[in-house]
């Protein structure tokens, strides 16, 4: 058998492990919506390493992308087709469908918008365009406060006071198969042509110039791919929590998908995956300690960048994620 | 016209303090071209320092005011040439990105700490700076007797670990002897502390045309940013650590090669950045006396975006920036309705934003800002 299928059988094994615990009651609800908390990092963190990972961009505002996808999902599911708690799951499952597809699409728009014009510049501008962004959608989340009577229904996303009651569609099932898309179609693109393109811009810009290489078209396609996750991942985190508030979008956000990416290494999805798991987890353990856990994050920052700069697994990928014909060759090149 | 003038007068106001911090930004870009995120929280702490010492301190009101922006500047200075040499210079040789993010690090942890050593959690940091310390020591006696949990190895000298544990063990003792004083001040880093502007001077309007006026405050706030601009300028362009300065900003290696220290360069920059963001908390704690632990994020964010706008490694671009900042985003504070319409939608908060909208223009429009010269590419 190959490696891939002894991958497909672990998957599948975990999600039924999950699904049979879960709902005879041995895995309790807690442990599960850390889960689930696991897997929408995981979807945001493989994003984020997508453009500065492997593109080697600097974008400091992933949150901000991740809340107009929540926004937008958040905003037709609840207000727009009025979905609430007690709609039939089954009934309300292809709406929120078409909703992540909306978040996906507009989260890329404003990507693209945001990118074209930054990223024709030098690498320090993109940090802070994406920034400047993130604040100015926390202030228009923010401002956005009136009822407007459109035809039949209230256009109001609650301003300060964040958009509440939004429907509880996101299960384990929606987010362990987004997730595993994301991750498919990111560690796909990595290893194609494009993605090739991608990293030979991030070791020299200049030489990647030379070898025919686009690259203001590379660095916007690969901005606005992270930032179409970044919605989607939004968007099944709005319906997790069921609660999106502007700051989410903000700087303090933005900074947890950074470490995640950073502590699990550049330009690598497994590190990503065992970052957001370990992180993500570590965090609820250290929840008794209260606000102290932020002061170790940011010195966890630190010292990594001192002491560990390449992060937990470098360069390297589980072999399982890597193509056939690379396992053999990225094996002894990054070892 | 004397709405024009009276927002004019609080925009230059707001301007200086911007400019103050842009000023820091824009020199250590120069120099290392790092972009040091700290600064507002470096701002932060220079307020707090402020209000610390005018509370605790009972003098007549000319020397308070001394004190009250020269040891905060002291104590920024000294935290900027703790970041540089803890966190920036041993990333000197890496790739330019790991810098970046360990300044995001930097400015995350300070505001946090901050945040968490506030009022009630005030006993919490003592005995965590102890702990700390006892962990430190444990691990040198362990390494040193035991070799657990690692070998001790001839590179392993304990009494590099004497400085930590100490400051460490000085810093809980400070936050345990200081635990009721700022109880009692009901400080706490999720409300906020109103700094005490009564014990430094009385509030005093000065009408010039009809309804405009000038509070003492604000001349104040503005002859101080001035006398430190001049005093930058004159540092930077007239003596021979500025012509040190200015050379390190165009050719590092030629600098060392004359005999320079460019490390000693760059930690001076440091200081001179740190001090003028102190100065500019301390005017800021002033003039708005509302301290919060994070009042240095927004701040620091526009007074960056300032040193852009104005060009960023250009010491008049960052001053010019700086105020124009404060006008626009002051005029857009006064000009947008708050109450419009028959729904009452309230404008102002809009303002907020005015910044970043004038930044993604200018980076569409002129990238380089006013000053600045456009990036040349060698190979």
């Amino acid at each position: 058998m190959k490696t891939s299928h002894y991958a497909l059988l672990g998957l599948a094994g975990f999600y039924l492990l999950v699904m049979v615990t879960s709902t005879l009651g041995i895995m309790n609800d807690y442990v599960l919506r850390v889960l689930n908390l696991i897997l929408i990092n995981i979807i945001l963190g493989v994003s984020l390493n997508l453009i500065n990972g492997y593109t080697g961009l600097f974008s400091i505002g992933h949150a901000g992308f991740m809340i107009v996808g929540g926004y937008v999902a958040g905003f037709m599911t609840t207000l727009l087709f009025g979905i609430t708690r007690d709609t039939p799951y089954l009934q309300a499952l292809p709406l929120f469908l078409v909703a992540i597809l909306v978040a996906a699409l507009v989260s890329a728009f404003v990507g693209f918008l945001i990118g074209l014009p930054a990223l024709r510049l030098s690498d320090d501008y993109l940090a802070i365009v994406t920034i400047g962004f993130g604040e100015i959608i926390r202030v228009v989340f923010n401002f956005i406060t009136f009822k407007k009577k459109v035809g039949d229904w209230e256009l109001d996303i609650g301003g300060p006071r964040g958009l509440l009651g939004i429907p509880p569609l996101s299960n384990f099932t929606i987010i362990f198969l987004f997730t595993l898309f994301t991750i498919l179609f990111i560690r796909n693109f990595v290893f194609s042509r494009h993605g090739r393109a991608c990293m030979a811009i991030r070791e020299n810009e200049v030489a990647a110039h030379m070898m025919g290489i686009n690259i203001t078209r590379y660095k916007v396609l690969a901005f606005v791919l992270g930032s179409t996750f970044a919605g989607i991942g939004g968007a099944l985190l709005a319906h997790f929590i069921q609660l999106l508030h502007p700051t989410m979008g903000g700087f303090t956000k933005s900074v947890e998908y950074l470490i995640i990416v950073y502590l699990g290494g550049m330009g690598s999805i497994s590190g990503t995956i065992v970052a957001a798991a370990v992180l993500t987890a570590l965090s609820e353990f250290l929840r008794p300690i209260g606000e102290l856990r932020m002061v170790l994050y940011g010195a966890l920052l630190v010292f990594l960048m001192l002491k560990r700069p390449a992060g937990l697994m470098g360069q390297r990928e589980f072999p399982f994620l890597l193509p056939e014909r690379e396992r053999k060759s990225y094996a002894v090149q990054n070892r | 016209m004397e709405t024009f003038l009276s927002q004019l007068i609080f925009g230059i106001q707001r301007g200086t303090i911007y400019a103050l911090i842009a000023l820091g930004y824009t020199m250590v870009y120069g120099v290392v071209r790092l972009i040091n995120f700290a600064y507002g929280e470096v701002f932060m702490i220079g307020a707090f320092a402020s209000f610390f010492l005018v509370n605790a301190l009972d003098l007549p009101q000319p020397i308070l005011i001394i004190l009250a922006f020269l040891i905060p500047m002291a104590v920024c200075s000294l935290l900027g040439l703790a970041m540089d040499a803890l966190a920036y210079r041993p990333l000197r040789q890496k790739p330019r990105l790991a810098a970046l993010i360990t300044a995001i690090g930097v400015s995350f942890f300070l505001g946090n700490f901050v945040s968490y050593s506030s009022g009630t959690t005030i006993r919490n940091s003592a005995g965590f700076a102890f702990i700390l310390a006892f962990f430190l020591l444990l691990y040198v006696l362990g390494v040193k007797y035991l070799n657990f949990p690692v070998k001790a190895t001839p590179a392993f000298r304990p009494r590099k670990f004497i400085i930590p544990i100490v400051s460490l063990l000085l810093m809980g003792i400070i936050f345990w002897i200081s635990k009721d004083f700022l109880l009692d001040l009901r400080w706490k880093g999720s409300s906020f502390a109103s700094y005490p502007v009564d014990r430094l001077l009385q509030v005093k309007k000065i009408h010039l045309y009809k309804a405009v006026y000038i509070t003492n405050i604000q001349i104040m706030n503005i002859l101080i940013s001035i006398a430190l601009m001049v005093l930058l300028s004159y540092l930077v362009n007239r003596t021979l650590l500025g012509m040190a300065m200015r050379a390190s900003k165009n050719n590092k290696d030629a600098v060392s090669l004359m005999g320079i220290n460019v490390d000693r360069i760059i930690s001076i920059t440091f200081i001179i950045g740190t001090a003028l963001a102190g100065a500019a908390g301390v005017l800021s704690g002033i003039t708005y006396p509302r301290l919060t632990a994070f009042m240095g994020v927004q701040p620091g964010l526009k007074a960056f975006i300032a040193a852009v706008l104005g060009g960023i490694g250009s010491i008049e671009g960052a001053m010019l920036g700086g105020i124009l900042m404060g006008v626009a985003e002051q005029f857009a504070i006064g000009l947008l309705p708050s109450n419009y319409g028959p729904n009452h939608m309230d404008f102002t908060p809009l303002a907020d934003g005015v910044a970043f909208a004038i930044l993604i223009g200018v980076l569409l429009l002129r990238p380089q800002g006013i000053f600045g010269e456009p990036p040349r590419e060698k190979l």
